[in-house]
């Protein structure tokens, strides 16, 4: 919100930091060669670690809100484990969200010390041409063996780029479907069977009998400013570009914008709009949906599907919810979408490696992370079963250490938190392996040489999708412009740029 | 020789009290104009600034790379004018107004009254704005189209009331503060200069013509010429949070600042946002000093240097 001088303050800031910090930073492009080293040349251990290793601190940088206080009650009971086994502690800092992104390039820009951070926001390959984030296949090798064998080879090639590998990709959900979600009692007054609906226009009669019994209820509401998409394109790592369907071996690039699917959609879009089922000024609202949904000003939204999904929305309103799947899960490099990196101010890359492969293996260490000190900030209701929740007085707003399981590198070990589906982690894992696989899953996109017109079309493309999804403008008119203003920003430029490193990917391969 | 000399030992304190000024000069807006090498540069942070490759022009390829460089250049352009003329005749206008007043107990109300905007952020001023223009829930569609029988306008996907909108929240919102500098100024003119006009038999027009205007010539040319050189520069809160960065509203909203921002927020590009930055300066640097010139070429006295 607050970055208006994004241009001019933050890069004066950025400047002064990063010269008065000087730069010390160069020994790091070399220390690819010499990773093994601290094993073999440290020799005795000392005192209590079995290691062999020298005394190291890893620092963590992760999302959410958490109290300085808490982070180090939780930093001391993490680095208890990881003292004895590797000689390392760790030091978690937490940041919000809002402000995540410049936390971020502040402690890049400055060379602050910092060893593992979660998924950094901004592009991926701007971070690896501006040196930002370190590769890590030697590293790997040595001290991320079980990230290495348990990490899937598709998702591995998700975030190589220049035949490196720059992250590690969380485990979690990495596929995802598309639906409409909506409040189960106002559905079930319409006395319509909503359950046999599979696609976006069949959705049609249950809204207007919603609108008809609720006046005053919108039947279609947007997060914060957008209408999902019902899509089954694979945008190919972001900006223009896209294989039309994951479900297809088709492996032509393409301008999504231009499709015949897109104009459908968004022709529905509008025609709803018209006929009052979309709430009015829906591509400008700021309003969460599910807030909307929970004010019961709202009927329903379109929503990401996944296990778990309608607990997930429910929570956040307090309404009963039900979701129809409208496009089943698929995968695309685009859904491997939270990694873990490991920035280019550590001191020591391959220690963070070895505590980032002790976080996704070991249960105890990343529950620890996750979700804080036992009786503090959870409480086990259900040993057996693996379940918590916040002990009495406690909740999401005022607990020191917010639990976000799915910004961390594996919750697939952690607890359940109540409320969810109690096999949710096996619903998770067949969700993820039924998901359609896109055939350009594993292409990871460089947009490196072709800035100046990702640059440009992320302009074009910001004045008409969310406005054409809410249904706020006639496609007829707005579609030949849109096409036109994104082909004089380059579009076609990016696409054969895009078509031609997805070729040799392909070839590369097979 | 000796005598200037001794001039200069009179101002010494005076030169004294610049220092601090003059350092927090140096640290905050000199030291870090070396950083316009970045704009020439594929900046990378493991080499630093002076390590990084050069690229020449590059990055100031995506300014200049579309149609919307003409759109975003005159909207930038042309709001800010507007902004400068209507913004200095009703702060000017306000100020004299202020000055007639007899009752020092209005005056201090008026003047906060007309201050409060200022202090309000810009993303409640955007809220504002909205509670009067949302299409179903708004002021204007509600409680004064309606009953007046006339269909609901739909304000944010609508771009020709725009231009007007954005002006009138922009005097709005600044014109307390650039009114305080005025009436200051109106405050400190010779009062015997009004009582002689009196006695002459100069009516209040007369004397807000002849002495008023006059006394504030030289303020107003000198608050012009400094929002001259910011006129490649936009209010970003005013383009991107009060329209709610709707997408119909881009051509009639989209300044430098709001293109850079829409275009970088993903990219996060330092070459290319730097390059946006030292565009803007230049411009603007080159833009006060042409219009220097033009005051000093017809009349010296204004001219700031």
């Amino acid at each position: 919100m607050k970055r208006k001088k994004f241009t001019a303050l933050s890069l004066g800031l950025i400047l002064s930091i990063s010269m008065l910090a000087g730069c010390s930073s160069n020994k790091q492009a070399d220390t690819t060669d010499n990773t093994q080293s601290s094993t073999t040349t440290q020799g005795t251990a000392s005192g209590e670690n079995t290691s062999g290793q020298d005394a190291y601190t890893v620092k963590i940088l992760a999302p959410g809100d958490a109290s300085t206080e808490d982070c180090q009650k939780v930093s001391a009971a993490a680095s208890a484990i990881t003292k004895e086994k590797f000689n390392t502690e760790i030091e978690v800092t937490r940041v919000g969200f809002g402000s995540y992104d410049q936390q971020v390039n502040l402690m890049l820009a400055s060379n602050e010390k910092l060893d593992l951070m979660y998924q950094y926001c901004g592009n991926v390959t701007t971070a690896i041409s501006s040196g930002q984030i370190l590769p890590l296949d030697n590293y790997l090798e040595g001290y991320g063996k079980d990230l290495k064998e348990q990490i899937s080879l598709d998702d591995w090639r998700c975030v190589t780029f220049n035949g490196n590998i720059y992250g590690v990709p969380s485990n979690k959900e990495k596929a995802t479907g598309w639906g409409f979600a909506f409040n189960k009692e106002m559905a079930d007054a319409t006395g319509i069977d909503y359950t046999t609906i599979k696609t976006q226009e069949e959705l049609e009669p249950l809204l207007t009998k919603v609108k008809e019994l609720y006046p005053d209820v919108y039947p279609i509401v947007s997060n914060t400013g957008y209408c999902s998409s019902m899509t089954k394109q694979d945008d190919l790592g972001g900006d223009i570009g896209s294989l039309l369907s994951v479900d297809s071996d088709n492996t032509e690039v393409i301008n999504y914008y231009a499709s015949d699917a897109y104009l459908d959609e968004v022709k529905l879009r509008y025609d709803w709009a018209q006929k009052g089922l979309i709430m009015p000024d829906a591509s400008t609202s700021t309003e969460n949906a599910n807030s909307l949904l929970g004010a019961g000003k709202a009927f329903g939204r379109f929503s990401n599907t996944k296990p778990g999904i309608e607990q997930e929305i429910a929570k956040e309103s307090g309404k009963e919810i039900a979701v129809i799947e409208l496009i089943p899960p698929y995968t695309t490099t685009t859904r491997v979408d939270i990694v873990w990196y490991v920035p280019h101010n550590s001191k020591q890359p391959e220690r963070a490696v070895q505590i980032l492969n002790e976080i996704y293996t070991n249960p105890e260490l990343a529950n620890i992370l996750i979700n804080g000190i036992e009786g503090q900030h959870y409480e086990i209701v259900d040993a057996e079963k693996g379940i918590v929740d916040y002990p009495e007085g406690i909740n999401g707003a005022n607990t020191g250490y917010l639990s976000l399981p799915w910004a961390w590198p594996n919750e697939m070990i952690s607890y359940v938190w109540k409320g969810n589906p109690e096999d949710i982690w096996t619903q998770t894992e067949s969700f993820n392996k039924n998901a359609i696989v896109s055939p350009a899953k594993g292409f990871a996109w460089d947009n490196t040489e072709i800035q100046s017109e990702v640059a440009a079309c992320a302009n074009v493309v910001a004045k008409y999708d969310h406005a054409l999804m809410a249904g706020s403008l006639d496609p007829e008119t707005t579609i030949p412009k849109f096409i036109a203003e994104l082909e004089s920003a380059g579009a076609n430029a990016i696409i054969a740029e895009k078509q031609r490193q997805l070729d040799a990917w392909l070839e590369a391969n097979q | 020789m000796s005598k200037k000399l001794k001039k200069y030992k009179r101002y010494l304190p005076l030169y004294f009290m610049m220092v601090p000024g003059l350092v927090y000069l140096i640290i905050n807006n000199y030291i870090p104009m070396g950083g316009i090498i970045i704009a020439f540069k594929k900046f990378n942070y493991a080499k630093g600034i002076l390590g990084s490759p050069w690229t020449g022009m590059d990055n100031f390829e995506f300014l200049f790379k579309t149609k919307e460089a003409w759109t975003i250049t005159r909207n930038t352009l042309v709001y800010n004018m507007l902004f400068i003329v209507i913004g200095t005749i009703l702060a000017v206008a306000v100020a004299i107004l202020l000055n007639e007043l007899k009752s020092v107990m209005a005056k201090k109300v008026y003047q906060t009254v007309i201050l409060v905007p200022f202090l309000i952020s810009i993303v409640v001023v955007s809220y504002l704005v909205y509670g009067f223009l949302s299409t179903d829930t708004g002021f204007i569609n509600r409680s004064i189209l309606q009953p007046m029988g006339k269909d609901s306008v739909s304000w944010y996907s609508d771009p020709t009331y725009w231009p007007i909108i954005l002006v009138i929240v922009n005097v709005w919102k600044n014109l307390g503060y650039n009114c305080i500098i005025y009436y200051a100024t109106v405050v400190g003119l010779d009062t015997s200069l009004y009582e002689s006009a009196a006695i002459d038999g100069a009516g209040r027009w007369k004397r807000i013509w002849h002495i008023t205007l006059p006394g504030l010539k030289t303020t107003i040319i000198t608050l012009v010429l400094m929002s001259v050189g910011r006129v490649f520069y936009s209010d970003f809160g005013l383009f991107y949070q009060v329209p709610m960065n709707s997408g119909p509203l881009i051509d009639v909203t989209n300044t430098i600042d709001t293109y850079v921002y829409r275009g970088l927020m993903e990219l996060n590009n330092i070459g290319m946002a730097s390059a946006a930055a030292v565009y803007q300066s230049l411009v603007g640097f080159i833009l006060v000093l042409s219009a220097n010139m033009l005051v000093r070429k017809i009349d010296q006295e204004s001219a700031l240097f």
